[in-house]
């Protein structure tokens, strides 16, 4: 059996799931966790509409309010937006785009702060004093301003039309690349120690390649923490995302996540046409939330030292 | 916790309305930006002149029904084709109480006309200015020109020994200091007076009880503060905090009309708003076909027939607009109804004459529109976009801040992009023809790069500014708007109205070119 | 030691080189200040005219030696938009955004600390629960979402509170302050509670967290065994010897306040550094744009470094290393 296959048996089998069952809020949240990503992965199938298609729409469907009120109508059942939208499926769409987004950005810093931080805890040295001091200069940014540098830097380098398409791997880059710090502290403190473990001394005596040694015994001993820290930084991924977004830097309104829907709709919020931005809003605070009850609960459960 | 939360709440809701404190006769006023300086020479912006004109005048100005009329000038003649002699206005103070004359006229000329000055095309006509005395000075003129009076409205008079003395006798020096001092200080002859400024915060204007015309106006004080965000300015007005705000967005003058003590005024903007588009170029980037489409007549008819300009008007600017077949806006003088005929709407016409041209199946249109620029431009391009898809054009759309749009576009990097036009400060097709009609030269279109291009047209409107019998002039536009719409040379949507939203108390004035002449303002 | 610090400070210095560099890089190309200077009536004559006055016609690698020459003197450049020293604009708005900052750290603090300290003493009660709630929820809510809802609910339907500016401020020098107004104080109610939200859940939770550990630790133990009353154990032990990792990581998190002050700025109209920011952004105002994250960076980097400072000097076994 290898470590991962223990790791994964550990996962399952251990009190991990018997406490999960025992956590009504973790529960409810992986519960709506699973709707919500479900609806933004087979949205174009569950959508009862194609928003993003341009010719579908019609002018004379705009500003429709949600079925249960008067003028509303059972087609568009949260209303429609100025371009006769249908504001759920804008939703499912917004939404495929904040998850796709978040997950890419945290999977970029997880793997770029799993690897910057394996190489720094393993070899130490002035290899590990680089790479230590280059997280201290990027910490001493917030990620918004981090991911507003990046942002500048595809604007400087690309051509005018190709930025709009673009776009969603730029957000990415940009929120991906402001997050990897934590993620390398992690794993170095986790595989200094390991490091200095009888188990991996003994390997490194018998011949066993580095490489080996740090995927089959170190890498797994590291993967606890960072799948917590991961999970906590979905929710903060989407966040800043969102944020992004709303000062229009982020998504553009032809391919928008959930918070470049709320940036629109916000002009519209004091017209009565609230559930332009209101819909999103509570969509995404949905979102971010069940992710992070979800991440705490994950902490809670895995964290020995808060047991 | 939470009672500590409160209870500054409840002191708030104890000592009840703001504006419980202003004077009667404050006009608290709210714009989405703050002018760049009290420089009326530092940039030829008509956001920054349309506020100025309260504190600044020039030789003539326009009026409530924008017509022009003597301001610091009494009156003026046409000596010859070439010279113009203007008789100044006695007894006018500037608000530090120097008297204003010729010298004044002189100083200004320079500080705005000489090289260097953003003003400098402005007053590129004019060759020389002599004083004959102490309020007579002679303009000559390099050639025939019909709009010095219009140019005039726009360049407004300061103070020299005042400027000398603050260290800026020239506009925009950003080497050096000089352009600070006119951040927070300024001295003209004009209605109100500058008395306290924050940039980005507020200005405060006082009014000038030593104006030279009769007051009609009965303001004390007006406050200016910058919102940028839409929905907080609007928020600002419906909360009281302040009584006008120029520009309220379509979408909230329901909400501002439906609010007791507040009222929407409306009125017709000179700015008509159109697609311009590549027409010079031999192939269209990323359109997936041969050539330029847009090249072909038949296919610029077809994208004008597509759009839907009463859905946009009925959805989009909630009835605030007006469609239009012309780019002169219907308040423009030398308007021609007979030629505001737009092409019908009519998606099916459209499709055929696509398939005539040669391509059936459409193409991809890159599209480049401005966020922020003109009322709802986004949503705009996002709509055109939907009707285009329903002719098989496949619309790309590309929305850029105005800061990026404003350089892309006169350096020719977009392909279709949206623009509107109103022809400030001069208030006459010939601006909106020299700079988006004629062909791109050194000095004139600059914002028509790659587009539309006729000899003829251009042959004309080098004429048209320098005819200055009305008849002909009448003609020659005429015939430009003509050659133009025919040709599609643009492909026109509406002409913007203006929605200022306030409270009950303010009566304002409302004229296209959205100046805000604060001398035709009362309050109760 | 003194060497540690003028290593870091070394560092420091290379960071804003770097984010300078790379500024000047990407201000080339959000776009041409020139037609803002200038109008839309401007010529391309006029245009080419100013552009090589402002030095823009030059490579960008001479306009940022240009740029390093004065900066090294103090000297910013000119503000593109307000046409005053960029330096003299970064002081005037500073103000607004610290005291914003200051008050929603106090808020956090004053609310978080105890709400942390209650939910680790009874970690399994209803109130405690609640609270959790709240505060995941805290953390989960986009400032801007928060920011409009205030601003719908005070200022449009119950006009209670100002929905933009700081108020009336007094000029103490030149340092402007609104506390010393009434419109000023009200005026930071809004602005406030949006910026804190988020800092009061993370207080919470960091509080919870590191005194839940505390409580586990020996020294507790002792004390209790020592007979100490149980709100001696807990304030004047656990929660004492739990603050410390709080404090700082409230230090570092006041660079973050710092820039989630732009969202705050942009929705309440508050003039400060954020806003600033947002508007140089618009108008393609270099020199301001380049000063601000030079100087942003060199304030955070001065942050991070007092924090390890002060750790330093409280914990002596970390000076041998």
């Amino acid at each position: 059996m290898t470590s991962v296959q223990i790791f994964l048996h550990r996962f399952y089998d251990s009190d991990l799931f018997w406490k999960f069952r025992k956590t009504p809020a973790a529960v409810i949240a992986a519960a709506v966790l699973l709707v919500m990503v479900v609806c933004a992965v087979a949205a174009p199938l569950l959508a009862p509409h194609t928003p993003f298609d341009p010719g579908t729409l019609n002018l004379m469907d705009s500003r429709l309010p949600p079925a249960w009120l008067e003028g509303g109508t059972i087609t568009y059942p949260l209303g429609t937006d100025e371009q006769g939208r249908d504001v759920l499926s804008t939703i499912f769409y917004g939404m495929r785009i904040s998850l796709a987004v978040g997950v890419a950005a945290v999977l970029l810093s997880v793997v770029i702060g799993v690897t910057l931080g394996l190489i720094a805890g393993w070899f130490g040295g002035w290899v590990d004093a680089v790479i230590m001091r280059m997280g201290d200069v990027q910490l001493s940014f917030p990620t918004i301003m981090i991911a507003f540098f990046i942002d500048g830097i595809t604007k400087a380098v690309m051509p005018t039309d190709l930025r709009e398409l673009t776009r969603f791997y730029v957000v990415i880059l940009a929120i991906g690349l402001a997050d990897w710090v934590q993620f390398a502290r992690t794993v170095r403190a986790a595989t200094m120690i390991e490091k200095n473990k009888d188990y991996t001394a003994a390997a490194r005596l018998s011949r066993v390649s580095t490489m080996r040694i740090v995927f089959t015994h170190v890498l797994p001993n590291t993967l606890g923490p960072v799948i917590i820290l991961a999970t906590l930084g979905l929710g903060v991924a989407i966040l800043t995302e969102a944020i992004l977004s709303f000062l229009g830097l982020g998504m553009p309104p032809t391919q928008p996540s959930l918070g470049a829907l709320i940036r629109v709709g916000n002009d519209l919020l004091l017209s009565g046409e609230w559930w332009i931005s209101m819909f999103p809003g509570l969509a995404l605070v949905l979102l971010v939330l069940s992710v992070n009850i979800f991440g705490d609960w994950l902490r809670d459960a895995l964290n020995p030292r808060l047991k | 916790m939470i009672r500590s939360l409160l209870k500054p709440l409840i002191l708030a809701a104890s000592i009840a309305a703001f504006g419980a404190t202003a004077d009667a006769k404050t006009l608290r006023f709210a714009e989405s930006q703050d002018i760049a300086s009290m420089d009326p020479h530092a940039g030829r912006d008509d956001f920054a002149l349309s506020l100025l004109c309260n504190v600044y005048e020039g030789l003539v100005r326009w009026n409530a029904d924008l017509k022009l009329e003597p301001a610091l000038a009494e009156s003026w003649e046409i000596i010859s084709d070439t010279e113009w002699k203007f008789n100044l206005r006695k007894n006018v103070k500037f608000h530090n109480g120097n008297t204003f004359n010729a010298d004044d006229v002189i100083f200004s000329y320079h500080r705005a006309g000489d090289p260097g000055s953003p003003f400098a095309g402005l007053l590129e006509p004019i060759a020389e200015i002599t004083k004959v005395d102490d309020y007579t000075v002679i303009f000559k003129v390099k050639r025939k020109y019909a709009l010095l009076l219009n140019d005039f409205a726009g360049w407004y008079i300061m103070d020299k020994e005042f400027q000398e003395s603050i260290g800026a006798g020239k506009p925009l020096d950003l080497s050096s200091n000089a352009g600070g001092a006119m951040q927070t200080q300024a001295n003209g002859t004009g209605p109100f007076k500058l008395v306290e400024r924050q940039p980005d915060v507020k200005t405060v204007l006082a009014v000038n009880p030593d104006w030279w015309d009769e007051r009609k106006h009965n303001l004390d004080e007006i406050v200016y503060t910058p919102i940028a965000n839409n929905a907080t300015r609007v928020a600002a007005l419906l909360s009281g905090e302040v009584d006008f705000i120029r520009n309220a967005p379509p979408q909230d003058l329901a909400r501002i009309e439906g609010t007791s003590g507040m009222k929407v005024m409306r009125g017709p903007h000179l700015r008509t708003i159109f697609y311009g588009m590549n027409q010079q170029g031999d192939t269209l980037k990323g359109s997936g076909v041969e050539g330029n489409p847009l090249k072909k007549v038949e296919v610029r008819k077809a994208i004008a027939m597509s759009i839907d300009v009463e859905g946009i008007k009925r959805s989009i600017m909630r009835g605030n607009s007006n469609p239009v077949a012309t780019q002169l806006a219907p308040q423009m003088p030398y308007y021609d109804a007979a030629l505001d005929v737009r092409f019908p709407y009519d998606p099916d016409g459209a499709k055929a004459l696509l398939t005539q041209a040669g391509y059936p199946d459409g193409f991809t249109l890159p599209i480049t529109c401005p966020a922020g620029s003109f009322i709802n431009d986004e949503q705009i391009c996002q709509a055109t976009a939907g009707m285009l898809a329903k002719i098989g054009i496949k619309a790309q759309l590309n929305m850029v801040t105005p800061v990026q749009y404003d350089t892309g576009l006169p350096a020719g990097e977009f392909d279709f992009y949206m623009l509107g036009w109103a022809g400030l400060p001069t208030i006459d097709p010939y601006n909106i023809f020299s700079a988006t009609v004629h062909s791109p030269t050194e000095k004139l279109g600059a914002w028509n790069p790659k587009g539309y291009s006729n000899a003829r047209v251009d042959e004309l409107i080098i004429k048209i500014g320098e005819e200055t019998d009305q008849a002909k002039r009448q003609e020659m536009i005429s015939e430009v708007v003509k050659t133009q719409r025919d040709e599609v040379g643009k492909i026109m949507l509406h002409q913007q109205f203006l929605t200022w939203g306030m409270t009950d108390k303010v009566n304002a004035i409302v004229p296209g070119d959205e100046y805000t002449r604060f001398w035709y303002y009362t309050m109760n | 030691m003194f060497s540690l610090i003028l290593r870091r400070l070394g560092s420091v210095l290379l960071v804003m080189l770097v984010v300078a560099g790379l500024s000047f890089l990407i201000f080339n190309y959000l776009g041409d200040p020139v037609n803002n200077i200038l109008g839309v009536n401007a010529t391309i004559e006029e245009r080419e005219e100013l552009r090589r006055t402002l030095g823009l016609d030059q490579p960008s690698h001479i306009q940022f030696w240009h740029f390093l020459q004065r900066a090294v003197a103090g000297d910013f450049g000119i503000s593109y938009r307000n046409r005053i020293p960029v330096i003299e604009l970064i002081l005037s708005r500073l103000p607004a955004t610290v005291e914003l900052v200051f008050c929603a750290t106090i808020v956090a603090l004053s609310i978080g600390i105890p709400m942390g300290v209650y939910c680790a003493l009874r970690p399994k009660g209803l109130i405690s629960r609640i609270l959790q709630m709240i505060s995941l929820v805290g953390i989960s809510i986009p400032q801007f979402l928060i920011g409009m809802l205030l601003i719908l609910i005070f200022s449009v339907e119950l006009r209670w509170l100002s929905a933009f500016g700081r108020g009336e401020v007094v000029q103490l020098g030149w340092w402007s302050t609104g506390l010393l107004t009434h419109s000023g104080r009200m005026a930071l109610i809004m602005p406030v509670i949006t910026l804190a939200v988020f800092q009061i859940s993370m207080i919470m939770r960091l509080v919870q967290g590191e005194m839940q550990e505390v409580m586990r630790a020996d020294f507790i133990k002792f004390a209790r065994a020592r007979g100490l009353t149980d709100r001696s154990v807990h304030l004047r032990h656990a929660l004492r010897n739990s603050l410390l990792p709080v404090v700082t990581v409230v230090g570092m998190q006041i660079g973050s306040l710092i820039a989630f002050a732009i969202v705050c700025e942009a929705v309440f109209q508050w003039p400060g550094l954020g806003l600033l920011i947002l508007q140089a952004i618009e108008f393609a105002d270099f020199p301001v744009m380049a000063a601000y994250l030079a100087l942003v960076g060199f304030g955070f980097a001065m942050i991070n470094l007092t924090v390890d400072m002060t750790y330093l000097f409280i914990d002596p076994r970390m000076r041998r290393k």
